[in-house]
């Protein structure tokens, strides 16, 4: 080692009394220089010397440090220290570690010294090859001896260590194995300390042996035994495929560990690391290893342990017992599962005993969701077997069942809530905590009927029904809840609808319309949600949806129940529309008893509305139907008299417009009363048109001739009339809303997508006469293009001829105006990128429109328009473009005149797409757009003759980016694309340009 | 193949034995009942203190059968309002791309963390919806506005 000189200006003393500054109270701003200064220390080229003197001193906070910068210096300056100074360094570390083990000083030090030591052994594993024996001997015999010295008589010096200097030894082995679990042993650099290793684990183990077997029992050093032996099992595993010699070497060790648990200060370390190789390594263990465990846990000591759980004592230790057995079941599983032997038999029993422990899961019972978890896996693993083996039987599957069934049994009943006096004393996470539980038992329940089938869900409804004439509510709302779960996997079988028949037949809707007052809501809320998760029942069997449906309108104005309850109505009023039809005066009549009664949440009036708007329109005969929505349209107008009364008097106190405790009154504070209700109609309005939509199952009719162009009767157009008029008095009334403008456009496409006269199948005219009353200052005016463009789409049904070109027409001069108002682009990306998508939408029906515009300036503009966006920043208006221009080129393909006429323009526009693609590829584009980019390169290819030219002078651009590319890379690029004709490839070859061009800069992020 | 489905053991085992609060992953199951381990179904609760606390969000994990090499496709159902949900529902996000920042360690519980926290910090740079993103950019009350009444629409239990 280097001699002693150290920085003049400070003395060990000096140094001694910044260690201890450290550990005073002082400011920030003393420890942070302080820590400085100590750090520039450590990396002094004196420090080495530095650390001898501080660890001979007297205080242990200043040897500590001393061993600190040792272990620092090894890890930074190793390679500079040859083998003769590092020699002396093991000499040194050696003598201070012995010093500090024998005179039962200070265990901080100590330990830190272990840790240097096994540091050392990191860095220079040929110098003390022998490590364990080496230090048994030192430490046996108080005297340090060279590292090479015959070692022979270890035997013999183990013999000798007492547990102080045992339990120093297991210090430097642990830390020396957690060290090396985090070497790359592939690397052949790290060969040697493998070997070191390899030579040192059966001493290792010996010397854990005798720390176990001391005769007065120690339990510091059988503690830090088994931490060793922790330490090597998860070394051996991490090499396990690699090398088993470190796997046999500790085996032999487990028998004692198993026996260690049934001693009291051994429990503690022995049932974790049991339990943790149960868990990540059970092929560690033997069967000779199982079978005294489960003989284990036969004894009487576990079965005291085993009631101390049922009577609720969970107590740390009494816990980890119970992951034990856990672990045990988890790690035999398939073993348990085949047994007919008793032993196993009744470690099952008590298994499914841990279900049913005293205390509520998650807030006292510890034990219930880790039970649960592996009778989870239990089921998975049986129903595999079951299922894999389905042509023949399998003679134990039923016994393997039967636990199931007592585990199921178990567990649903301890996930019924307490009374609301005992709830109410549960924090916030102990309700989370049990709702999750509940999740795990609905998920063991889900697995179970994968086994058994419907039989569990016939379990159920008998639970269920049983309750509700007992009034057991509790019970109700759990049975209610495993049936509900059940829904997901029952599977239309006529035992399970037999079994949900005599259940909603039963007495429980009687049960939850009234009557009962006492009736928690919770029960309610868990036994109204079965109609909702059990739908396809009742679409199966529509004698039980009056009833049903009588119960849900009944409910539907408690709000706490509002939601589920409306979203149930909308659903089988929706799906069941047909057998339903008949029953829509009643619907409509009950309506009104309730608006005229009670206000509903905005979000309830929309889905009951809906809901009765899709059994009005299952209506045969059109004067019906057209009366039943008037009617329904009639509901909203009165929503629409008390927006208007607001309107004029907004302070006027009459109608409240949705319950004081609405869900919709939060979200809207920012709202006034008016526009609240007003938005309130525009989306009742958009829920019923939506249910007027004609039903998707229905046959399509493929004689040529639309529906849509027939006359339509007065009362539909009359009616379409009225209801626009709605529209359009919100419209006034609310020019700068955006959600006026949303629930607008969302009307208006719902009757885009129809192919015959609806309600809600406006006139285009005057669809498009509401767009053209826009401009950009209009809120959201890129949502009105967005609906320009699906109403483009739809004019299909009305045939080609001049109404839809002129419609056309007119609406790409509507749209061209929004966009001369914008100073570019990116003024209003969402604006820009609608409008570009609308007209690319254009150009696939009818290309005049844009290639053949009088006056063409329009074009020409929009042209430009699309280039800029192309070599802008903005994301969606770049992908826009792009797939304009796709199309566009694309033209090139069409019959002439549109042909001839898009070559005749690609003359001034090929150079212009063709340097901005390449500026996008030189590398101003982001890598997520590259894919979009280079599908207008493929079609320039493809159609233009021309283009390799356009696109070689485009890389000599002076605004081109990718500088650093020689001519020879762009040509090879070209000719490249050139010879892939379009194909598919095009993008690969893009895209390693455009890495090419971007160099060392590019990152992930971009 | 096999790898797949011992990594998927392995993943659903470390779920099962710690997972984040008020989260949910499990497999799905087939039409006879039986875990389907390559298809997940999922929840990831919004985060406390932001816009997307109290709501929970159905999200499905689909693992290719090169999983781990390749990464899973996550897909909110049905499709979320968020600038780098697609309109399929996919989400966009650089741990879930091969070519970006896949790594075969990313374990289950990292990528639903991680869509946790895109919910309330949305990447501007890799817009995946029209709708979202522009109101995200130009109208942030607006977005606030429909971010709560998704939120409503998917209260947690």
């Amino acid at each position: 080692m280097e001699g002693g000189h150290h920085e003049p200006e400070l003395t060990t003393e000096d140094i001694e009394a910044l260690i201890l500054t450290l550990y005073r109270p002082n400011p920030p701003d003393v420890i942070a220089a302080t820590q400085k200064k100590l750090t520039e220390i450590q990396c002094s080229p004196h420090s080495w010397a530095i650390a001898r003197d501080l660890l001979t001193r007297a205080d242990e906070k200043v040897r500590f440090h001393g061993a600190l910068i040792i272990i620092v210096k090894l890890n930074t300056e190793s390679s500079t220290l040859g083998d003769h100074n590092a020699g002396e360094l093991l000499t040194g570390l050696l003598d201070w570690y012995m010093a500090s083990v024998a005179h039962g000083g200070s265990v901080l030090v100590s330990r830190k010294l272990s840790s240097a030591l096994a540091t050392y052994l990191i860095h220079f594993p040929h110098l003390w090859r022998r490590f364990v024996p080496h230090l048994v001997q030192c430490m046996a015999t108080g005297k340090l001896v060279a590292p090479e010295t015959s070692l022979a008589r270890f035997p013999e010096h183990l013999e000798c260590l007492d547990p102080v200097r045992s339990r120093a030894i297991l210090w430097v082995i642990s830390n020396v194995v957690d060290d090396a679990a985090k070497v790359d042993f592939h690397s052949a650099h790290n060969s040697e300390l493998y070997e070191t290793l390899r030579l040192n684990v059966a001493e290792s183990t010996a010397v854990i042996w005798k720390s176990l077997e001391y005769v007065q029992p120690d339990p510091k050093a059988d503690e830090e035994a088994i931490r060793c032996l922790q330490s090597w099992v998860w070394f051996s595993q991490k090499l396990a495929a690699r090398d088993s010699l470190f796997i046999d070497s500790l085996r032999p060790l487990i028998s004692a560990v198993i026996a260690g648990l049934s001693t009291n200060d051994m429990f503690q370390p022995t049932v974790e690391l049991l339990t943790d190789i149960l868990t990540n390594f059970p092929s560690l263990l033997t069967s000779e290893h199982y079978t005294l465990l489960a003989d284990t846990l036969e004894k009487a000591w576990c079965v005291n342990y085993y009631q101390r759980l049922q009577q609720g004592d969970f107590e740390f230790d009494a816990v980890q017992f119970g992951q034990l057995m856990l672990a045990y079941g988890e790690a035999r599983v398939e073993i348990l599962m085949r047994s007919e032997n008793h032993q196993d038999h009744a470690l099952l029993g008590k298994l499914c005993g841990l279900l049913s422990l005293n205390g509520h899961p998650v807030v006292e019972d510890r034990i219930f969701v880790p039970a649960v978890e592996f009778w989870s896996t239990y089921v998975e693993t049986l129903t595999d077997e079951v299922f894999s083996n389905a042509e023949s039987s399998i003679p134990w599957a039923s016994t393997a069942t039967s636990f199931v069934l007592e585990a199921v049994s178990n567990s649903w009943q301890r996930i019924i809530y307490p009374d609301a006096n005992e709830l109410s004393q549960w924090d916030n996470s102990d309700r989370i905590g049990f709702i999750d539980a509940r999740k795990d038992v609905a998920d063991l329940l889900q697995s179970t009927y994968a086994l058994t089938g419907s039989r569990l869900l016939v379990t159920f409804a008998d639970l269920l029904i049983s309750a509700v004439s007992s009034e057991d509510w509790a019970r109700l709302e759990a049975a209610a809840f495993c049936l509900g779960s059940l829904a997901d996997c029952a599977k239309e079988e006529p035992q399970s609808d037999e079994a949900l028949n005599s259940v909603f037949s039963s007495p429980l809707f009687n049960t939850l319309r009234g009557g009962h007052t006492l009736l928690p809501p919770r029960v309610r809320q868990t036994c109204v949600s079965l109609i909702e998760r059990y739908t396809e029942f009742f679409e199966r069997y529509t004698e039980l949806l009056p009833p049903a449906l009588n119960l849900l309108f009944s409910l539907v104005g408690d709000t706490t129940l509002s939601q589920p309850i409306s979203r149930s109505i909308l659903r089988l009023c929706s799906s069941c529309r047909h057998h339903l039809h008949s029953e829509t005066g009643a619907f409509l009549d009950e309506y009104q008893r309730m608006n005229a009664t009670q206000t509903m949440e905005c979000e309830t009036a929309e889905k009951v509305l809906g809901g009765i708007a899709s059994v009005a329109q299952a209506l045969e005969i059109e004067s019906e139907r057209l009366q039943a929505l008037r009617k329904i349209i009639g509901f909203v107008e009165i929503d629409l008299q008390t927006c208007h009364a607001l309107i004029a008097s907004p302070n006027a106190t009459g109608r409240p417009i949705c319950p004081p405790e609405s869900r919709c009154l939060d979200e809207s504070f920012d709202e006034s009363p008016a526009l609240h209700i007003g938005i309130r109609v525009l989306r009742c309005l958009s829920s019923v048109a939506k249910a007027f939509q004609i039903p998707a199952e229905r046959p399509v009719e493929i004689d040529g001739n639309s529906k849509l162009e027939k006359e339509k009767s007065p009362q539909l157009a009359d009616l379409q009339r009225h209801i626009f008029d709605i529209i359009v008095q919100l419209q006034r009334a609310f020019p700068q809303s955006v959600e006026i403008v949303d629930n607008i456009c969302s009307i208006l496409r719902s009757g885009f997508s129809e192919t015959e006269h609806g309600p809600f199948v406006f006139p285009p005219r005057q669809i498009a006469e509401y767009l053209f009353s826009h401009t950009t200052h209009s809120p959201r005016i890129g949502a009105l293009v967005k609906t320009a463009c699906s109403f483009s789409s739809s004019l299909k049904q009305y045939g080609e001829g001049s109404m839809r070109d002129k419609l056309l027409a007119d609406l790409f001069n509507w749209t061209i105006g929004l966009l001369r108002g914008l100073s570019g682009p990116e003024a209003d990306p969402e604006l820009s990128h609608n409008a570009m998508d609308f007209i690319t939408r254009v150009l696939s029906g009818a290309p005049q429109v844009l290639i053949d515009a009088h006056p063409f300036d329009p074009s020409e503009f929009f042209f430009l328009f699309t280039l800029q966006a192309l070599d802008g920043k903005e994301p969606l208006p770049k992908m826009a473009s792009a797939g304009f221009w796709a199309h566009f080129l694309q033209l090139a393909g069409n019959p002439p005149p549109v042909q001839h006429r898009v070559i005749d323009l690609m003359k001034t526009l090929g150079p212009l797409v063709s340097e901005s693609l390449m500026r996008n590829f030189g590398g101003n584009a982001s890598r997520s757009e590259l894919d979009k980019l280079s599908e207008p390169l493929k079609k320039l290819i493809t159609w233009y003759p021309a283009a390799p030219g356009w696109l070689e002078s485009a890389l000599e651009q002076v605004s081109f980016p990718g500088s650093h590319l020689n001519p020879r890379e762009k040509a090879i690029f070209v000719k490249k694309l050139v010879s892939l004709r379009g194909s598919r490839t095009t993008t690969q070859v893009a895209r390693d340009f455009w890495l090419a061009a971007r160099g060392s800069s590019f990152a992930y992020a971009s | 193949m096999a790898l797949c489905q011992n990594r998927l053991q392995e993943e659903r085992k470390q779920w099962r034995r710690d997972h984040p609060f008020g989260f949910y992953a499990r497999p799905a199951r087939t039409s006879e009942g039986v875990l389907d381990l390559k298809n997940w179904e999922c929840g990831i609760p919004g985060k406390e203190k932001t816009i997307w606390e109290n709501g929970l969000f159905k999200l499905n994990i689909a693992f290719p059968d090169e999983y781990p090499t390749k990464p899973p496709k996550c897909k909110f159902v049905p499709p979320l309002f968020h600038p780098n949900v697609y309109p399929s529902g996919t989400v966009c996000l650089s741990i879930l791309n091969e070519e970006e920042a896949w790594k075969p360690a990313i374990t289950v519980k990292q990528i639903l963390l991680g869509i946790q926290d895109l919910l309330n910090d949305p990447n501007p740079e890799s817009p995946a919806q029209a709708d979202a993103y522009n109101l995200f950019k130009k109208d942030r009350v607006e977005y606030e506005k429909r971010v709560k009444r998704v939120v409503k629409d998917n209260p947690a239990p």
